[in-house]
């Protein structure tokens, strides 16, 4: 739908009215016909910027590109099209404002206004145009509405039209970097927990499957009838049960007014968290169960995969703090869940005690989930020690 | 080229126009002069190579040293001096400007500069030249304000893609708080794509836009009122208007075109002096103004004008009296005009009269008013002037030498050989007796368009001749004054007094006057002839003892000699439409006062449309107009019936025919085509809002149990995914199918454009509540599992 504004004059209009005035008023005065004669040359002038300004802009439709997902503080690169189907006249410096506005609960800010010139138009033609920049937090963003506006050929008098076009964008959480330490720390027994490796099948595992061959491959594990039928080499996956799954609790705890650094710390656990779950979706061969304790608690599982990976980012990326105490209904939730063996994780943006009966005395008094209590490793945000696992970029 | 490298270009040219057009109101040379080279200076060394970019203090120095400049020229100069040494000021700032690294600032004020100057020196000047300047620096000026605006949305493209960029590279650390700063989105527009937006449709659209601007510009020059007093003059030197083609001398052999202004002299109202009836006569009258006796140095003088107060006349008795009423505009001669003989009816105390040569002059040297006054004469008789006129007194012997009187050469020798040659032999057999002969015989001689062609355009003339003997007998070609001067000199040789009458011939009739204008000036001879001289039949009342004036003009038609001798046809065309120019520049244009404007502007179209609005309701106009279109499509009017098989009215008639029938053809279509689709896109929403109302409703129902649509979804898909969803609970599985059902109903009104029967509607209706009866069941259901 087109909302076409009033049109408006510029401070430039303005001075050139200024000086008209005063060319006329002078040609009154003192009845030169000369001076009247350049008055009335240049004041058809803002007359033809109105009317110029209406014309560039009739009929003319906008369509936005954006890419279908982004993580937070990645480039983000809108492409506009502007069409002109005019027959004749074609359009010069149409400047398109598109808003950007971050969604959710706790936001409550300005949206953020990207602007594109399009110097030139031609009749019946389309140019593209693209914006770019850096979208610094995470959640979901709405586009729209479109605003094109000149003030083509003299600057005198702004017109504009608004497009709604809605659009949405859902940014990622922003991924870190996890150190060496946290991998070994992963495979070694110093969790407390023991590595069930279990070999199965004739070859390197279960056949789960068939994926394209990479470099590297056993030629043992080409698939020759389906690479026949694809014309493309494919290899058999297999299963192999070595590593253990995971289970990954975030707690985003913040007081009711938080300070920056607790806003910080917010955003560095779901940034660590959404990191783990990435790095462990990459490795593959895992089932991994997420809950989230926070405003809307959430909970995601499944074996490792780009779906997986793709469902935990939008969780997090939507995830918002609470200063309630979510923790223990969200641990409860996974550890009912969750497979013997599985490697538990808290991730939390405050020290948590495990042992405090009275915090967790819902999973104290399970006995079942009282056994995992022992067993799994709580990780404080906070703590300095975050950055020997966890690099925040 | 870059864009600002245009805009760089078109500011200095901007800037060197409005220097010389300054410069050409100051009579100036050097400063246009100056401006020039500075400009391309500035341009190259500046603009392109960046060798001389002055500082901001530089500048201000330099700035200083104009204001001192200026102070000086301030206290030298005499007249304006403070505006002069204002505009000196704005042009050195100008200068130093120029040298500056350029923003957009600096653009702002050259260009506001330019502007101030452009209009000061309209004040200075008003020559055809400095308006055709000016309108090539407006359309300049359009050109630059379009190239100045490109470059401004350019630059802040660029600004804000810096800014973005800067911001960028300063974000490295882990961003996450809702306090940081905002994040900056920016367009990546390139240099060369705005490069590109200067292109020829951009050209086009200025031109165009140039043409709108000229074509508005003429409607608010003509429709500003101007103030009823005072004087929208053109100079302040100058506040009459000058009569082109009259004065009271007439110096032959100057090259020169003669202009043909429209500009009004003077509305002459003749009557009958009993009846008061207006008179127009059957051949254009002659209101004669000035009389010049002596030619020397090819050079017509009159003799000293010795005037004295005009007294109250009384025509001869007997003699036909008319009655001449004359309104004659502000000019830049004394002389006042009337037929001739003219008498006053009362006395006078602003007008004079000479008795020698009987001219009329303003007492007073006011010419900047309208002076209005009467006349009798006897000159018309059944509405035709006499070519005899009765003399004041009998020409004595002086008098006689003196209209006898012919130049001669400073050896002695007759610079007019020639001419007298001439004459004798064209008048060999008359008589010397038979004066009114020999002048009847000279002046056909020269009337004859085979000896003789009329011509206003520039004649070039032998210098070692006498420009009448060039005339007579070597270059035939010229206008009145040289036909009257060539007469009055012959008529001289051959013994006939004669004398030059300067006035005016003709003129417009308009209903009850003759509007005489400037182009209408004219020159023609009288000659005296005595008692015995005169012809036998003379006017009633004539008294024959003191001679009379036999009134005789030479000239030729200017129909059929008004032909170019000298260069070709375009030189002269050429010439003519730049006199014309001239004209209208002069008349429409700088002496554009409230009167003109009035009969010019606002008379015309007032009476226009009140003319129109008439004839709207007037038969016999409807009726005119019928006859003049069954004119039109006669086959005799556009030359067919000739004989010919081609005409060249008839071709042009229907080139024009056919270009409007196409024009009417291509507007009609594109309207109906226009309604046809307006039309059609009125009734489609009627329709599709009227019909597909039960399908929004559904969506209504389904929506408050939180089953949207998505985008990408079609009706049908939705349908599908209610309906599975739905029939997962019992209380709601009946109506599983109902969704599917009512959009397959949809989709048969939406698109395939069918209407509902009384029992379909029923249908629907009916499927519409069952769904909202499940939907209800089911929400039920939903509350007592929820306590």
């Amino acid at each position: 739908m087109r909302i076409p504004r009033v049109p408006i004059i510029t401070l430039e209009g303005l001075c050139y009215i200024t000086m008209l005035g005063f060319l006329l008023a002078g040609a009154l005065v003192r009845q030169i016909n000369l001076l009247l004669a350049l008055f009335a040359l240049l004041a058809g002038l803002p007359l033809v910027n109105r009317w110029l300004v209406w014309a560039t802009l009739r009929k003319l439709q906008v369509q936005r590109r954006v890419p279908r997902q982004v993580s937070a503080g990645d480039l983000l690169l809108a492409e506009l099209e502007l069409k002109n189907p005019r027959k004749r006249l074609a359009s010069w410096a149409v400047t398109v404002e598109d808003q950007i506005q971050r969604r959710g609960l706790l936001v409550n800010e300005p949206p953020i206004v990207a602007k594109t010139l399009f110097p030139y138009v031609a009749s019946r033609g389309a140019a593209v145009q693209s914006y770019r920049g850096r979208l610094l937090h995470r959640g979901r963003y709405e586009f729209g509405p479109l605003r094109l506006s000149t003030l083509f050929p003299f600057g005198m008098i702004r017109s504009s039209t608004t497009i709604e076009q809605p659009q949405s964008l859902l940014v990622f959480p922003r991924l870190g970097r996890l150190t060496r330490r946290w991998q070994r720390l992963q495979q070694s027994s110093d969790l407390g927990t023991s590595n069930v490796q279990r070999r199965q099948g004739l070859l390197e595992g279960d056949f789960y499957g068939l994926r394209d061959w990479r470099p590297g491959d056993s030629r043992r594990w080409i698939h020759w009838r389906t690479s026949a039928r694809r014309q493309a080499p494919a290899v058999r996956q297999f299963e192999q049960q070595r590593n253990q799954d995971l289970a990954l609790v975030v707690e985003l705890w913040q007081p009711g007014v938080p300070t920056d650094e607790q806003l910080r710390q917010v955003e560095i656990a779901v940034s660590f968290a959404a990191t783990i779950v990435s790095d462990v979706c990459r490795r593959g061969g895992r089932t991994v169960w997420l809950s989230v304790a926070a405003r809307e608690p959430r909970f995601t599982s499944g074996p490792t995969s780009l779906a997986l990976t793709r469902e935990v980012m939008e969780s997090l990326a939507v995830a918002e703090a609470t200063a309630k105490d979510a923790l223990p209904d969200a641990l409860s939730q996974a550890l009912d869940v969750v497979r013997p063996g599985t490697n538990v994780i808290v991730i939390s943006t405050r020290p948590t005690d495990l042992s405090d009966t009275e915090r967790f005395g819902k999973l104290w008094r399970n006995t079942r989930q009282r056994s995992w209590l022992g067993r799994m490793q709580a990780i404080n945000v906070a703590m300095p020690e975050l950055h020997d696992y966890f690099v925040p970029l | 080229m870059h864009l600002e490298r245009k805009l760089q270009i078109g500011v200095a040219m901007l800037a060197a126009l409005s220097t010389i057009l300054l410069g050409m109101g100051e009579q100036a040379v050097t400063l246009p002069l100056a401006a020039v080279i500075l400009a391309a200076a500035s341009v190259y060394l500046t603009d392109v190579r960046g060798w001389l970019r002055l500082n901001q203090r530089v500048t201000d120095l330099l700035a200083l040293c104009a204001a001192f400049l200026a102070i000086v020229q301030w206290q030298r100069e005499v007249n304006d001096a403070g505006l002069l040494a204002l505009l000196n000021f704005a042009v050195y700032c100008q200068f130093v400007l120029q040298f500056r690294r350029k923003n957009v600032l600096t653009y702002w004020l050259l260009i506001a500069l330019s502007l101030m100057e452009a209009a000061v020196a309209t004040a200075l000047n008003e020559s055809m030249l400095f308006g055709f300047l000016l309108l090539v620096y407006v359309v300049l000026g359009i050109g630059v304000l379009t190239l100045f605006y490109l470059h401004r949305e350019q630059l802040r493209a660029a600004v804000r893609m810096e800014s973005a960029n800067q911001a960028e590279e300063g974000q490295g650390a882990f961003v996450s708080s809702a306090r940081q700063p905002r994040p900056l989105f920016t367009g990546h527009t390139n240099q060369q794509q705005v490069d590109e937006a200067v292109n020829l449709p951009l050209g086009r659209l200025l031109a165009n836009v140039g043409v709108i601007a000229l074509g508005m510009a003429c409607v608010v020059f003509s429709a500003i009122p101007r103030a009823e007093s005072g004087a929208w003059r053109e100079t302040d030197f100058e506040p009459t208007q000058r009569v082109v083609g009259f004065s009271s001398e007439v110096q032959l052999g100057e090259l020169g075109a003669i202009s043909e202004s429209p500009e009004e002299v003077m509305k002459v109202y003749i009557y009958d002096a009993e009846t008061g009836v207006p008179i127009e006569l059957v051949d254009e009258p002659l209101f004669r103004g000035v009389v010049l006796t002596t030619y020397a140095n090819r050079k017509w003088k009159q003799e000293l004008f010795a005037g004295q107060r005009i007294e109250g006349q009384r025509p001869p008795p007997g003699t036909v009296v008319t009655r001449q009423r004359y309104v004659v505009q502000p000019l830049d001669t004394d002389v006042l005009f009337s037929l001739y003989p003219p008498y006053s009816p009362t006395r006078r105390v602003d007008i004079l009269w000479a008795r020698e040569g009987e001219q009329l002059a303003r007492r007073e040297r006011r010419r900047d008013s309208v002076i209005e006054y009467d006349m009798w004469t006897t000159a018309i008789n059944d509405r035709r002037q006499s070519n005899i006129a009765q003399a004041a007194e009998e020409l004595d012997q002086y008098a006689r030498a003196r209209l006898l009187s012919l130049p001669t050469k400073r050896d002695g020798s007759d610079p007019l050989q020639g001419t007298r040659q001439v004459a004798e032999r064209l008048v060999r057999d008359i008589p010397i007796e038979n004066k009114l002969e020999r002048t009847r015989i000279l002046a056909n001689y020269l009337r004859d368009p085979t000896n003789f062609r009329y011509s206003l355009g520039e004649v070039r003339r032998d210098p070692a001749l006498d420009p009448v003997e060039d005339f007579v007998t070597n270059n035939p070609v010229g206008h009145c004054e040289y036909y009257a001067s060539a007469l009055a000199l012959m008529l001289r040789t051959v013994g006939v007094p004669a004398r030059l009458a300067i006035g005016f011939k003709g003129g417009e009739w308009k209903e009850d006057h003759y509007e005489v204008r400037a182009m209408d000036a004219h020159a023609w001879v009288e000659a005296y002839l005595a008692a015995d001289e005169l012809p036998a039949v003379l006017p009633p009342g004539f008294e024959r003892e003191t001679g009379g004036w036999f009134i005789v003009d030479p000239t030729g038609s200017v129909g059929d000699g008004n032909l170019p001798t000298q260069g070709n046809y375009i030189v002269e065309g050429c010439r003519q439409a730049v006199a014309t120019l001239r004209n209208l520049w002069r008349a429409y244009v700088l002496g554009l006062d409230h009167g003109r404007q009035q009969e010019s502007v606002y008379v015309p179209l007032r009476s226009g449309i009140v003319e129109g609005l008439v004839s709207l309701t007037d038969r016999n106009a409807w009726k005119s107009l019928a006859r003049h279109l069954l004119q039109w499509i006669s086959p005799s009017y556009w030359g067919l019936t000739n004989g010919g098989w081609f005409s060249w009215r008839g071709a042009l008639a229907a080139i024009v025919f056919m270009l409007a029938l196409l024009g009417i053809y291509y507007v009609a279509h594109r309207l109906i085509r226009r309604l046809w689709r307006s039309a059609r896109a009125v009734a489609a929403a009627h329709r599709d809002s009227a019909e597909v109302d039960f399908y929004r409703r559904m969506e209504a129902l389904l929506a408050e149990r939180e089953l949207h649509r998505a985008i990408s979804q079609t009706q049908r898909e939705f349908a599908l995914a209610v309906g599975g969803q739905l029939a997962e609970t019992p209380q709601t599985k009946h109506a599983a199918p109902i969704a599917r059902q009512l959009v397959e109903m949809f989709y048969r009104v939406r698109f395939g454009r069918r209407t509902l029967d009384s029992q379909e509607a029923a249908a629907v209706e009916q499927a519409l509540s069952e769904l909202a009866g499940a939907l209800a069941l089911d929400h039920g259901r939903r509350v007592q599992d929820r306590r």
